[in-house]
């Protein structure tokens, strides 16, 4: 049974947030909704400035504060370290969302799955084939591409990326490419003082 | 200072600080609700003050659980809170209502219409109602620390904050309902303790904001955007004095006065109310990442 | 665990369709998930790709709600409000097809059997480039538009003129230092971007490859880049000559190349013409014969590539000599106070490039052995967007030229535009051992003509870029250039004018208010086919039959787009839509012929189109892959794409033997000419022609830009990002959820120090005003942008669109820019690009916002 991790390679990075739209292809993500996104940090002062592009998404950490919060058990992780949402079993308490410190999870409105992403109030073919998997009030979030891995395939975004910053598979496996990269560059985990031991890292 | 130059970045694809938008002004009435209303019927418990239970009680069944179900997003499903009690002080919390409304429901309903129930029943039910109301009045600043995200909240006084004003709204309540009901001794009574309380209240207060400005990132920046702009104004005028200076002063001049004491619980509860309202509008997570490396060997 | 029904898209039941792309010019490989409920679900780069290798940019990604847009035009429509304006509602009328073609082809025939030149075309589909053609079957060469010339005005044909090709960029195989100046390869835009995005990662991380990138903004280039330069906007070409003048001051250069395989030593007499003898052949001097010799005589000892001669009485001197005195007034120092780049960085910098070239080292490429000269300047439309655009791409070159990198492994390498077949050469010989130059990379010379056959003047720009910009200049001012007709019909497809072209939007839009009749063959509404009179809608990219090579970097071969579902709505292609046309206009044998020449069908006969017959998409895509390598369309069907890496005889210096052109003696000639061409016609303004802006070699002066009165103290530039580039990416509510959140593309960037020393703080709003116009917005203090700079991202640059996801702006940026002849590149027809502004700070915005301008407060 593997652990699903992700490397983001900073050096490769370049903000396009292909990702984000392969992503939102792939689930039928409503606007303004992201399972994963792109962000910078800028430091410096004209014209000693630094500017770092830095993907970011579900870190479907180890001890997940989401999970430990979750009145209805409906935030789970899977054996495969795939931390998941049962909607069935949301009630859109938004205790996951306070707990998450990453930014990673949206609790959908009606509007989300009214509105249709043309803003018009009527959806396209597209949005009407994949909308349905949602339920109003409950969280949502990245899956690590679940039926896409299930199925023997690298997630979406990971597939896309056009300078291949973004690196999947299995971290107990120390021959994979994350366990790799992880090992000769110093990978390095997003806010580690939380505790949350997130199997997403940083090189670069 | 515009959000931006405070770091605040809202939805912007940029690192820096968020404020949490996922617990809003209907949580904060439900939160005070459950605090006041638990505080308040506990002290009853003590005193037998009828209207103290009933008014704990509707305050806790129909405002904490009725904000509740209006703020849940699958309000239907809210019966699979009670799952995780092992886990997650949300079940614990939904758990302790439940006790709460069905046992505080036999007590109030024996002090209205004493003697239609078993003795023994209506001492193990206050006991019990106790209890959960006890747990009610903690639990609130439990799940708010239960995680590290939101540096303003996740530290130990959190809990400390929601226990100590639950007894001190309670009190203040129970004073001002209590006059002329309850003896002149026990109101002389009751009123020291509120006195302790507002003084204990204070210092955790403060020391919470004190404990938030020195430690994570995201409490740092809470702290400052409590003391800045609109927000000062409502943090040191309503919370600290309104809230604990007037009501003090208010408590020591008032105890021979009914509506003096009435005044002074309107002074507690504003300060109180508007201190849950600050707590989630400043609640500000840190940036998610920082550039900064670990050290080398 | 049990088997679950999928919720992501991919995973459903369905298959996958090879295809290619089309949100940008581009055409990057792609296969299409479509469901087997006949929805399209997903998609994603084609991995058997060796263009972009299975990736995609977001573009690329949000193809499907191009696709499912509800604002697609669904039918012909024929326009019933009278009133035409921004804003304003056309009432669309649904016609039949048979209608429309009647009624269009009737009004186009109109006015142009008073007059053919009385149609105003812009078509400007990249990927079907021949219909491009389509107004040449009426002998019609105007052009309402300036794509291809607000960017590569100048580029184009100085491409032609170096390297015989369309475009250009660094060889990312070998490359170990690259430079990018005003040009987005490898990260945000231009060629292929995920192709190359994905190239250059590699070869940073991989190989270590620097990257240096000299803009005024930092842009995501700038952002990965080992060092960024700032530079003051419109400064480049000093800047690139300064380098020059480093690398000849300090004798950096690859002499060897510049004796052996370039123009370099050939000797320029005071006319600035190359010194030839009685027979036309073209002297050099023999530096240890000490004498004058003709360039391919056996006896030669050294080419001598400095000095001052006489031959046959005229004094002379190497063309590199020339341009060595010109760089005299160019050295580091004295360009430092026009760029702001201090000079010890320009030395520094041009040290490391010298070093890195590793000039005088080789390599072998499939048993060829090659120069390797691993260090390359690139450039694109930020750098030579500029009045002075010839000399600025040449200036560009040059760097190059003088490292020895053209078309060198690790070099800067020309990228033909589409080869036609696989072994199709692109290199032709010209005199005197020279290649020859092919300036004319996108469509044959438009004879010269007085009066004026075109609005624009195109005559009058033997070797350059439609000026599309200059129709609002000489249709304002008739009288003064001579034109002795007023067009009143236009035909827009896959286009929009009312956005691209420089000049008065108030100007064009009187302009288009003038037309008798306006066509667009447009998918999407947009700013300008608002003003239409009747719609005629062609399929999409996920509908429709295309193959095409268009100006791939690294790659050659064909890209197969083939429909993954039927068409949605009643559309026809773009083919059907001119042949119908045609035939009822009577020029279908001409359009037919038109078609076999711009395809190349020519070359083989049994693939050329029947005259006498009106052919689909899929006929002509099905010729063009038989014409590439032999293969049928089912091959291209099951394959997608013939695409292989470029072949190295076709990349790598693929003139071996012949002489480059680093003197460009060619645009003397056309100067000239056209001069003596005008002379005899006696055009009245012929003595304002700004002939200085014809020159052999570039120099360092001043783009008029920079002689703005005072007053205008800063300079303005527009740009785009990965989002945006080369497409209509706004009308996509995918793309708009990431451009909305990017702060470089939310409000106008200044310099934090410089926004602070004049009072003005983020949120602040701007008027921004040239000599020429204005615009307005939110201000955004930045350190990532130059002191004198503000910069003006795309996204905020659209103007009463009717397509309702399109977020309005304050105005369009290109009203800053002038549509004149004194700052318009006589040589090359390029318009200026920047614009020298003063800012103002406004109370409040101004009224009449529409409900999603970018004024509106969108969710946080």
């Amino acid at each position: 049974m593997a652990t699903w991790g992700m490397v983001f390679d900073l050096r490769r990075c370049i903000g396009c947030n292909a990702c984000a739209v392969a992503c939102k292809q792939e689930n039928t993500l409503p606007n303004g909704v992201f399972f994963t996104k792109t962000l910078t940090i800028t430091t410096g002062e004209y014209p000693n400035v630094t500017k770092t592009y830095v993907p970011t998404l579900c870190n479907h950490c180890e001890e997940p504060p989401c999970e430990r919060v979750c009145p209805t058990g409906a935030t789970y992780a899977r054996p495969d370290g795939i931390v998941m949402v049962e909607a069935n079993d949301c009630i859109g308490c938004g205790t996951c969302v306070i707990a998450c410190p990453y930014d990673t999870r949206t609790i959908l409105e009606g509007h989300h799955l009214k509105d249709g992403l043309f803003g018009q109030g009527q959806l396209t073919a597209y949005e009407k084939q994949g909308i349905g998997r949602f339920t109003k009030g409950t969280t949502i979030k990245c899956t690590f591409c679940h039926d896409r891995v299930d199925g023997g395939l690298d997630p979406a975004c990971v597939v896309t990326c056009p300078t291949e910053a973004r690196i999947f598979g299995d971290l107990d496996d120390p021959n994979s490419a994350p366990s790799r990269l992880i090992r000769q560059h110093k990978g390095r985990q997003p806010l580690p003082e939380k505790n949350t031991r997130p199997r997403v890292y940083y090189v670069g | 200072m515009t959000p931006l130059e405070m770091g605040l970045v809202g939805g912007d694809f940029r690192v820096g600080y968020r404020l949490q938008k996922t617990w809003d002004t209907t949580i904060a009435v439900a939160f005070f609700c459950g605090e006041v209303g638990a505080g308040l019927f506990f002290i009853s418990l003590f005193t037998g003050l009828k209207s103290g239970f009933l008014l704990g009680l509707a305050l806790v069944a129909i405002g904490k659980a009725g904000g509740h179900v209006v703020h849940l997003g699958r309000p239907s499903a809210s019966w699979r809170a009670l799952r995780k009690v092992r886990h997650s002080w949300i079940s614990r919390g939904l758990a302790s209502i439940m006790v709460f409304c069905i046992f505080g429901a036999v007590v109030t309903l024996d002090a209205f219409v004493p003697g239609q129930m078993p003795g023994a029943l209506v001492a193990a039910a206050s006991v019990i109602a106790g209890a959960a109301a006890l747990v009610i009045t903690v639990y609130q600043g439990l799940a708010m620390s239960h995680s590290s995200s939101i540096g303003l909240w996740s530290n130990g006084l959190m809990p400390v904050t929601s226990f100590a004003y639950a007894l001190l709204g309670g009190m203040s309540v129970q004073l001002a309902l209590g006059w002329g009901v309850l003896s002149p001794q026990m109101i002389d009574m009751l009123h020291v303790f509120a006195l302790g309380l507002v003084l204990l209240g204070f210092v955790v207060v403060v020391s919470l904001i004190h404990a938030a400005k020195y430690g994570p990132e995201g409490g740092r920046k809470s702290v400052e955007l409590l003391l800045s702009g609109e927000n000062k104004m409502m943090f040191l005028a309503l919370v600290l004095v309104v809230g604990f200076l007037a009501t003090a002063a208010l408590l020591t001049l008032g105890v021979g006065s009914r509506l003096l004491l009435f005044i002074a619980a309107m002074t507690e509860l504003s300060g109180y109310f508007t201190f849950r309202v600050l707590m989630f509008k400043a609640g500000a997570y840190d940036p998610v990442f920082t550039l900064a490396r670990p050290g080398r060997r | 665990m049990t088997v679950q029904t999928p919720v992501q898209n991919s995973m459903k039941p369905g298959k996958w369709i090879k295809s290619s792309c089309k949100m940008c010019l581009h055409s990057c490989n792609t296969r299409v998930f479509v469901g087997d409920d006949g929805v399209i679900k997903k998609i994603e780069g084609e991995p058997s790709s060796p263009s972009n290798r299975g990736r995609l940019c977001p573009k690329g990604n949000a193809a499907i709600l191009r696709h499912y847009d509800p604002n697609r035009f669904k039918t012909p429509l024929r326009r019933t409000n009278p009133q035409k304006g921004l804003g304003v509602d056309p009432k669309w009328e649904p016609i039949s097809w048979d209608e429309a073609y009647d009624l269009v082809a009737k009004e186009l025939k109109k006015s142009i059997s008073e007059d053919p030149r009385k149609l105003l075309p812009a078509i400007n589909n990249f990927q079907k480039i021949y219909l491009w053609a389509w107004p040449a079957c009426f002998g019609n060469a105007n052009y309402f538009s300036s794509v291809g010339n607000f960017c590569g005005g100048g580029y184009h044909p100085m491409n032609g003129f170096v390297h015989s090709t369309f475009a250009a960029v660094n060889d990312s195989n070998y490359c170990n230092f690259w430079i990018n100046n005003g040009g987005g390869d490898g990260f945000s835009s231009h060629l292929h971007v995920t192709a190359q995005a994905n190239a250059v990662a590699n070869a940073r991380i991989e190989r270590g490859m620097k990257v240096v990138v000299v803009e005024p903004r930092m842009s995501i280039g700038a952002a990965k880049a080992d060092e960024w330069v700032p530079i003051r906007p419109a400064t480049d070409r000093q800047f690139a000559l300064s380098m020059c003048a480093t690398l000849v001051e300090e004798k950096l250069c690859d002499y060897s190349f510049l004796r052996q395989d370039t123009n370099a030593p050939y000797l320029v007499g005071p006319d600035g013409y190359f010194l030839r003898n009685a027979d036309g052949k073209i002297w050099c001097w023999d530096a240890k014969a000490n004498q004058a010799r003709l360039w391919d005589d056996p006896a030669m000892g050294e080419l001598a590539l400095e000095g001052e001669y006489e031959v046959e009485g005229v004094k002379c001197r190497p063309s590199f000599q020339v341009f060595k005195d010109i760089l005299k007034d160019c050295t580091p120092e004295k360009m430092e106070s026009i760029t702001t780049v201090p000079a010890a960085t320009v030395r520094r910098i041009t040290r490391d490039f010298a070093k890195a070239a590793q000039i005088g080292h080789s390599l072998e490429v499939e048993g060829r052995r090659l120069p390797l000269r691993p260090a390359a300047y690139n450039y694109y439309r930020g750098a030579q967007g500029h009045k002075y655009s010839a000399m600025a791409n040449q200036s560009y070159k040059l760097v190059n030229f003088l490292i020895g990198s053209i078309d060198a492994p690790g070099g800067h390498v020309g990228s033909t535009l589409d080869d036609q077949q696989v072994d199709n050469g692109h290199i032709f010989p010209g005199e005197n051992g020279m290649i020859k130059c092919m300036p004319h990379q996108l469509h044959p010379e438009v004879p010269f003509s007085y009066p004026p056959n075109e609005t624009h003047l195109m005559g009058f720009f033997p070797i350059g870029v439609d000026p599309g910009h200059l129709t609002q200049e000489v249709l304002f001012n008739p009288e003064k250039y001579g034109i002795n007709y007023k067009p009143d019909v236009m035909l827009l497809c896959h286009t929009n004018p009312l956005w691209n072209l420089p000049g008065s939007r108030e100007k064009w839009i009187e302009i288009m208010n003038g037309m008798r009749f306006i066509v667009a063959i447009d998918i999407i509404p947009n700013d300008s086919n608002a003003w239409a009179d009747v719609i005629l809608p062609p399929h999409d990219l996920l509908e429709s039959w295309n193959m095409t090579m268009i100006e791939p970097p690294q790659t050659e071969g064909m890209c197969l787009r083939q429909p993954a579902t039927p068409p949605l709505y009643d559309t026809r292609s773009e083919e059907e839509i001119f042949y119908e046309l045609s035939e009822r206009m009577g020029v279908l044998e001409i359009w037919n012929d038109i078609l076999n020449f711009v395809n190349g069908f020519v070359a083989k006969p049994e693939l050329m189109l029947a005259r006498d017959k009106k052919h689909g998409e899929k006929d002509i895509a099905e010729r063009k892959g038989l014409l590439w390598n032999g293969k049928p369309l089912d091959w291209y069907m099951e394959h997608g794409h013939s695409v292989t890496p470029r072949r190295p005889d076709k990349w790598y210096r693929p003139w071996e033997g012949m002489r480059l052109h680093f003197y460009i003696e060619d645009i003397l000639r056309n100067r000239d000419e056209l001069k003596q061409k005008m002379e005899a016609a006696q055009v009245p303004y012929r003595d304002e022609w700004e002939w200085g802006d014809y020159a052999a070699l570039p120099t360092g002066v001043l783009d008029p830009v920079h002689l703005e009165p005072k007053e205008f103290d800063l300079y303005a530039i527009t740009f785009k990002d990965i989002q945006l580039n080369f497409g209509e990416s706004l009308t996509n509510p995918w793309i708009n959820d990431i451009v909305w959140k990017d702060p470089v593309h939310t409000a106008f960037l200044m310099n934090a120090k410089v926004g602070r020393e004049r009072g003005l703080k983020d949120g602040d709003l701007l008027m921004v005003e040239s000599p020429y116009g204005s615009v307005y917005g939110k201000l955004a203090l930045s350190e990532e942008i130059h002191p004198d700079t503000v910069a003006v991202s795309n996204a905020l640059t659209r103007i009463a669109t009717q397509h309702t996801s399109v977020r309005h702006g304050g105005g369009n940026f290109n009203d800053l820019l002038p549509s004149n002849l004194r700052h318009t590149d006589a040589c090359s027809g390029q318009p200026e690009t920047v614009a020298k502004v003063r800012i103002r700070k406004l109370d409040r915005i101004p009224g009449g916002q529409p409900d999603n301008s970018i004024f509106t407060a969108k969710e946080a």
